[in-house]
């Protein structure tokens, strides 16, 4: 089967499901979302596809079962950015970027031609071609997110995923990667992205995955995805549906009414650390 | 710190170095009680001459040339592994072993029974290091678990050398034991270049080969091993080729530090700050600081016979302050 297949894929840590038998099919190309509150498994399940956490089950890509691939094989097949900003030295953006084309170089080559053809296009595609030569840790959240952006985009992957993109880029930019997210698809790759921004999900996605205490507890098109009595169970929040220019969307309007009881019971899982992923408007 | 961050152009940088090896090596083979042209002995020179050319300046010279290098080179592999800029080769407890093993050798009496069993006995200590390393850190990729066990195990290889001291029968015995630790390149043969040198080849060819992984370790393990680098085998490499070099050199050398902290710290700008391109110009730059330290010592007071790795760290430390102050500076 071709395209990106996952099947009941479950991670375990300690005692506790932190993924539980997750299962979703993307045959075609597509722009998939992954949304659900703090806790709820998305980053473990996004690094579990990504072969980087020991999981049961199968992430399957044209046939091919990802963690069963060499990882210089997997490396050009998916490509995965983390939720953390890390650079550790002070390197330059092009060179940052350019670590993205590593697997595609031999042991001791150094970049050829097409190398820095794909690392300029990564960075105009970001627009952040206009710093390529500064050091990355003089740069701002935003451009440094942009940068990181670009050296995903760099290593030329079939299957694209990416924790929290879009958070702490201004508006301009968040729809920039959106539209960008938008045209990879277009050109035949699939995209698998966690987002916080239910509007921006909403808005762009062809598709939503929504999770909730390590279970995939909706999939399909974002209409039917984020009916107001589900974004009220497992958020918490009131929802008001939009159409913006024919499509979907939603604004998260406030608390639902019976959010307190709500909230108390999916505090627990927050224990898991997803990190600070701390962009929802849960304004109390 | 910004300005002037793409560094020289690093074939550039590559050549310099080596031009700067290559110099200080003709001079280290030149100085000494008398000076001696070292071409002239190719083709003639005195009988004298050449003696002293082959059994004393070139196994002296050969020494502080792959010595300063696997410091060099190890410690730019450590901090990169690591990507902390305080690492290097001591961290493992490599040194420490080796010591241990060398100051059982010379408190047991073997070095009066065997001219070659200090650095033999060091080189075992050394290995036996890495055994018990990885015994220790086991399969685990965790690195934290790697420095821990590094830290344990120069504790305790600390703590029975300072026993073997504290035990030593008499003060002829405690003073040899902590002159040999001190490090120094004083009166080393060929057979010394011979023991060592395999395992310093060796050593730094698996320490090269950790390149690609460090480059990639720059944006976390996580990113680095999507990007299809193997963590377990990086860290095998970097451990085992610090083992291998770094046990060696300090089985002929004794322990001379700061060379491994400073050397790669004060390259890094120089090549962009990319960890694999830091490799090769550590290994020189290290090469260089160490024959540059030991033509020092034979020059300032060549009577009294100054501990090379006294001197590695009365010149490192003050110049690695300066450095930390002069960046702090720039950034402020």
């Amino acid at each position: 089967m071709s395209g990106l297949v996952c099947d009941r894929i479950t991670v375990r840590r300690g005692d506790r499901l932190t993924v539980d038998s997750v299962s979703f099919a993307a045959p075609r190309p597509q722009l998939i979302g992954l949304i659900g509150p703090n806790g709820a498994g998305k980053s473990t399940l996004m690094r579990a596809i990504a072969g980087l956490l020991p999981a049961s089950g199968t992430a399957v890509w044209n046939g091919e079962d990802l963690a069963a691939m060499s990882p210089a094989r997997r490396a050009r097949a998916l490509a995965f950015m983390p939720q953390e900003r890390m650079v550790h030295w002070p390197l330059a953006c092009r060179d940052v970027v350019m670590l993205a084309r590593l697997p595609h170089q031999g042991r001791f080559a150094g970049p050829s031609a097409v190398d820095r053809r794909k690392v300029a296009e990564a960075l105009a595609a970001m627009s952040v071609d206009g710093f390529a030569e500064r050091a990355f840790d003089t740069l701002s959240g935003g451009e440094q997110a942009r940068v990181l952006i670009a050296r995903m985009l760099a290593q030329d992957p079939e299957v694209l995923i990416a924790d929290e993109p879009a958070s702490g880029l201004d508006p301009a930019h968040q729809i920039a990667l959106m539209q960008m997210f938008r045209d990879i698809v277009a050109g035949g790759r699939s995209v698998l992205v966690s987002l916080h921004d239910l509007t921006l999900a909403s808005r762009w996605c062809d598709r939503l995955l929504l999770m909730d205490r390590a279970r995939l507890v909706a999939d399909g098109a974002p209409e039917e995805v984020m009916t107001a009595d589900r974004m009220a169970r497992v958020y918490g929040i009131a929802v008001r549906p939009l159409t913006i220019g024919g499509g979907f969307a939603v604004v998260p309007e406030g608390l639902a009414p019976s959010a307190s009881a709500q909230t108390s019971e999916v505090t627990p899982i927050e224990e898991e650390g997803e990190g600070n992923e701390c962009c929802l408007p849960r304004i109390a | 710190m910004t300005g002037g961050r793409r560094g020289l152009r690093f074939p550039l940088l590559v050549a310099g170095l080596a031009a700067l090896v290559a110099g200080l090596f003709f001079l280290s083979l030149a100085v000494g009680q008398v000076w001696i042209d070292p071409v002239s002995t190719l083709t003639g020179g005195s009988a004298a001459d050449r003696l002293i050319m082959a059994e004393i300046r070139l196994p002296r010279a050969l020494l502080g040339l792959m010595v300063g290098a696997i410091l060099g080179l190890s410690g730019a592999v450590l901090q990169g592994l690591l990507r902390n800029p305080l690492a290097e080769p001591g961290l493992l407890g490599v040194s420490a072993s080796a010591s241990l093993g060398a100051v059982l050798a010379i408190h047991g009496g073997l070095v009066a029974v065997h001219a070659y069993a200090l650095p033999l006995s060091a080189l075992v200590g050394a290995l036996l290091s890495v055994v018990l390393l990885q015994a220790l850190v086991g399969r685990s990729a965790e690195i934290l678990t790697l420095i821990l066990a590094g830290v344990a195990l120069t504790s305790l290889a600390g703590a029975l050398t300072s026993l073997v001291l504290n035990l030593s029968p008499n003060p002829f015995a405690a003073m040899e034991i902590v002159f040999w630790m001190l490090g120094s390149l004083t009166d080393r043969s060929m057979v010394h270049v011979g023991l060592a040198g395999p395992f310093i080849l060796v050593g730094a060819g698996l320490l090269f080969m950790t390149g690609r992984a460090l480059e990639a370790l720059s944006l976390g393990q996580e990113v680095a091993r999507s990007l299809g680098i193997r963590m377990g085998r990086t860290r095998a490499l970097a451990v085992l080729g610090t083992a291998l070099g770094v046990g060696a050199a300090t089985a002929v050398s004794g322990a001379i530090g700061f060379v491994g902290l400073i050397v790669p710290h004060l390259l890094r700008p120089l090549v962009g700050h990319r960890p694999g391109r830091l490799l090769p110009v550590s290994a020189l730059g290290g090469a260089a600081f160490l024959l540059a330290a030991d033509l020092l010592v034979r020059v300032i007071l060549p009577g009294r016979d100054l501990k090379l790795g006294v001197v590695t760290a009365i010149i490192g430390a003050p110049f690695f302050l300066w450095l930390l102050l002069g960046l702090k500076r720039r950034a402020a």
